[in-house]
């Protein structure tokens, strides 16, 4: 197996080393898997991939995959050499063996590329699981095994349709911005001329004014270089602004066009990527950015330089022509050598910029339990080792310039002495004249530059495309509104219809969160949802806002099937507070009007029901109080009261809450609670909650144990029948 | 600043004189013809007179006009000297005249028959472009 190379694929995001390492594997055994599939395929919402994601996804693309328990490295010499295995390491990382050589661990580590790795740190690695016994801890592995082309499985390859949709994502962010090119084009032209005409005027004053003793000459072509330089200067002025708005209006709608998507896609994207990635992302534009508005011009510009001057090169000795093109294609190809190097150092650095982000919101969010539970060291020794380990990213880049420059300074001067020494030999065998020699220099001198912002700009043109490829794959996501048909619902309110359904997180296969369930949600009427936590209740809440769309059975809303509404319509008619709701760096009234238009008698009627006076009242700017991000500053209760106003003011048809009251003192919650009955008559109302006070009031409890329906009544009813809701009941009292 | 809406006086008023530019160097290189001082190589014999010499063309029949004449540039040692020419006559005698060197500038002045070129300006033949090129 050494003596071909080990396929070896890079993660692109911090959870993608799972399908980084299947990719791997799929590619070493020739399976053609496509990453976007895999990762849907492979997707755990907020967990992360997992071993058993791995096996269903290598299985859903024919190969066969078993776990297996290490108990030393020596587990590992009996896999075969070519069956490559993914192993978990530092319990949170998988990387891919692919065998044993001279002694050391051959390792494709999808963050830091391929490794050769001793026993010692391997084992450091890999056997950290401790066991229940008291023996030495212990390492997972996934051994795979491609099945006969006869199963295959499903082609999934061919089920999806992946464009390449970069430059759609080019052409967009361009638009009508298009039109600077042409205008800023011809700035660079004129400017190019100016700059072309000024060693010619300086060759006039030289050997004319000067040879001539003309001093008159010589004040007339300084007036004319003046006139030059001043007007180089001045198209330079206008051709700053032209880029700068360019640079803007791009800017603008990459970054702009980018928050819509970010809108526009379903909410467990968001429970599977970090912040800290996204926020990279949006850094990534100002990449492609810079490339289109600085670079791509310059690029063509310089090509079209280098084209000319070839030309008269050519025209002045085919010999100076071929040592030209030769060291040109040297340069070009000891440039594209480092080309590899420098995208895999481009990754990394994209990775230790978005776990160094990730760190730090972190950190800032999370700073007063860092500091309640003295934790704050451990948070920042994650930072340091994040941190060291980027400053070697950092010097390899710095090693990669050096010999790249290094090398390119040498192939320039060895070019420019065998120029010259060609020179001197046709000098001497009376070829070409002494003129003809300082001609070709100058004409050399004239292409080093343009040839050096060709390379700078492939340089700059291949972190732009590993910054677009970033970008659109996000663009590659579907659209929240791509699962359905977005039909609107029919006016007024409607029952909701639950029909055996099924439901599991993406990613998980082995045990359904919510399983036939089957339910009736009236018109005008409350329901609650009890259960232990984990009954799946949150996510029933979730899946009828239209969070998942991979559910098996039938959820309709009036007759109309859920998958067919149009989410953003639904929504305007829902009301709803959950417990990640969030409170904004606004107002508490911007927090409660949250954009829509603001009717001051809707406002009191949400108010007066929260009995948000009672705390509103003595901040010193009442309902236009600033609150910090999150709510900072305010307590759980207050918080939540806020909240329950946001939902109270869209006057909403259908209510849907979460664990809503459940941060409310008694007090409160009693008073809340009975103003929120009066605002829930004649609404449809959902409350998902552990508290008696809570639920009481609704005509209908459910009860879900273990993602299904255990009982369903009202408050009278399930405690006469003594069954969970009993027990449920009975813990509280 | 209104980044959806284009900012049409900027871009007209950059395409009009980036055109502009393009257009007047285009026009300048090409049919722009001005005066330049060109070499004439002569060699120049002293006169009894004070500051007057004979200058006589060696390469060319010369037809100087009053204004053109501006120097006299030889070379001592590979570095050159300038002299200014104060006045001039011709002399009857085909490419032979007489000129007067001017020495308010204090540089001595050529004492016995040197060779060296007289700088006329003269408008030139071919675009500016080519001329610079050349």
């Amino acid at each position: 197996m050494f003596y071909q190379p080990f396929p070896f694929v890079r993660q692109k995001n911090m959870r993608d080393c799972g399908i980084a390492a299947l990719r791997m594997i799929a590619s070493y055994h020739g399976v053609r898997v496509d990453e976007y599939r895999l990762r849907q395929l492979t997707r755990i919402d907020r967990v992360g991939t997992s071993f058993s994601s791995l096996r269903n996804a290598a299985a859903e693309y024919g190969m066969k995959a078993e776990g297996v328990l290490l108990r030393n490295l020596d587990d590992l010499d009996l896999i075969d050499e070519d069956r490559p295995a993914i192993l978990l390491v530092n319990n949170n990382h998988f990387v891919v063996y692919y065998g044993k050589r001279y002694g050391r661990y051959v390792i494709g580590d999808p963050a830091r590329g391929r490794r050769w790795l001793s026993a010692s740190t391997l084992a450091a690695k890999l056997l950290t699981h401790e066991t229940p016994h008291d023996t030495p801890p212990v390492g997972y592995a996934l051994l795979f095994e491609p099945q006969a082309s006869e199963e295959p499985g499903l082609n999934l390859v061919a089920d999806v349709e992946v464009t390449d949709r970069r430059w759609e994502v080019i052409r967009n962010s361009l638009g009508s911005a298009k039109v600077f090119f042409p205008v800023i084009l011809l700035g660079i032209l004129a400017i190019s001329a100016v700059q072309y005409l000024l060693p010619y005027v300086t060759k006039l004053v030289v050997d004319l004014g000067i040879g001539a003793g003309d001093l008159a000459f010589v004040q007339y072509l300084l007036v004319g270089q003046l006139v030059l330089v001043l007007s180089k200067t001045g198209f330079n002025i206008i051709r700053g602004w032209l880029v700068l708005h360019l640079s803007l209006r791009i800017n603008f709608r990459l970054i702009s066009s980018f928050l819509t998507k970010l809108f526009a896609l379903p909410i467990p994207f968001f429970e599977t990527r970090r912040v800290g990635d996204i926020l990279q992302r949006i850094r990534d534009h100002s990449r492609v950015e810079s490339f289109l508005t600085q670079n791509a011009l310059s690029i063509l510009i310089s090509v079209i330089t280098v084209v000319i001057y070839s030309v008269v090169l050519l025209n002045f000795h085919p010999l100076f022509f071929q040592l030209f093109l030769a060291s040109s294609f040297v340069y070009l190809v000891w440039i594209t050598f480092f080309l590899r190097k420098r995208k895999t150092i481009d990754l990394e650095r994209f990775q230790y910029a978005s776990t160094d982000q990730s760190l730090v919101l972190q950190i800032l969010n999370g700073m007063h339990d860092l500091k309640i539970n003295n934790s704050q060291q451990f948070f920042h020794d994650k930072w340091k080792e994040n941190k060291m380990e980027s400053f070697g990213n950092t010097a390899r880049f710095l090693r990669i310039n050096q010999i790249q420059d290094t090398g390119t300074m040498l192939i320039i001067e060895i070019a420019q002495l065998s120029i010259l020494f060609l020179s001197a030999s046709l000098i001497i065998d009376n070829q070409i004249t002494l003129g003809t020699l300082l001609s070709i220099q100058f004409i050399i001198g004239q292409l080093i530059s343009p040839m050096e912002q060709i390379v700078s700009g492939v340089i700059r043109g291949q972190e732009a495309m590993i910054s677009l490829d970033r970008i659109t794959e996000f663009w590659q996501e579907r659209d929240e509104a791509e699962y359905g048909e977005g039909q609107q619902l029919l006016p007024g309110q409607h029952s909701i219809e639950i029909k055996g359904l099924n439901f599991t997180h993406q990613g998980q296969h082995r045990k359904a969160t919510l399983e036939d369930i089957n339910l009736n949600i009236p018109v005008g009427k409350s329901t609650a949802i009890v259960g232990a936590s984990g009954s799946g209740k949150t996510t029933l809440l979730k899946l009828l806002l239209g969070y998942y769309q991979n559910y098996k059975g039938l959820v309709s809303v009036g007759q109309q099937d859920f998958r067919q509404l149009d989410l953003e319509d639904w929504r305007q008619r829902c009301g709803v507070i959950l417990q990640e709701s969030f409170i904004f760096n606004e107002t508490i009234r911007g927090n409660i009007v949250l954009g829509r238009e603001y009717d001051e008698e809707r406002f009191k009627i949400a108010a007066s029901i929260t009995n948000l006076e009672e705390f509103v009242g003595e901040m010193p700017q009442g309902y236009l109080t600033p609150v910090g991000r999150d709510g900072k500053g305010l307590s759980m209760g207050q918080k939540q009261r806020i909240l329950m106003a946001r939902a109270v003011y869209k006057d909403p048809e259908y209510v849907l809450m979460d664990e809503a009251t459940n941060s409310l003192d008694a007090e409160n919650e009693r008073n809340i609670m009975e103003a929120l009955q009066r605002f829930f008559h004649g609404r449809t109302v959902i409350i998902v909650a552990h508290r008696l006070s809570t639920i009481q009031f609704a005509d209908n409890i459910i009860v879900l144990h273990k993602g299904r329906v255990a009982e369903q009544g009202s408050h009278e009813e399930l405690l006469a029948r003594r069954g969970r809701y009993f027990e449920l009941i009975k813990k509280q009292m | 600043m209104n980044v959806e809406k284009l900012p049409v006086w900027l871009l007209s008023f950059a395409t009009f004189v980036f055109l502009g530019a393009g257009l007047g160097l285009y026009l300048l290189l090409t049919f722009y013809k001005p005066a330049i001082p060109s070499p004439i190589a002569v060699s120049t014999l002293p006169m009894e007179q004070e500051n007057a010499y004979l200058l006589s063309a060696r390469d060319a029949l010369l037809d100087l006009e009053p204004d053109q004449t501006l120097s006299f540039k030889t070379y001592q040692n590979s570095a050159p000297r300038y002299f200014r020419i104060a006045e001039y006559s011709p002399t009857g005698e085909a490419g032979v005249f007489k000129i007067v060197f001017s020495a308010e500038n204090g540089a001595p002045l050529p004492e016995e028959v040197e060779s060296g070129f007289i700088h006329l300006r003269q408008p030139i033949k071919k675009g500016l472009l080519e001329t610079m090129m050349h």
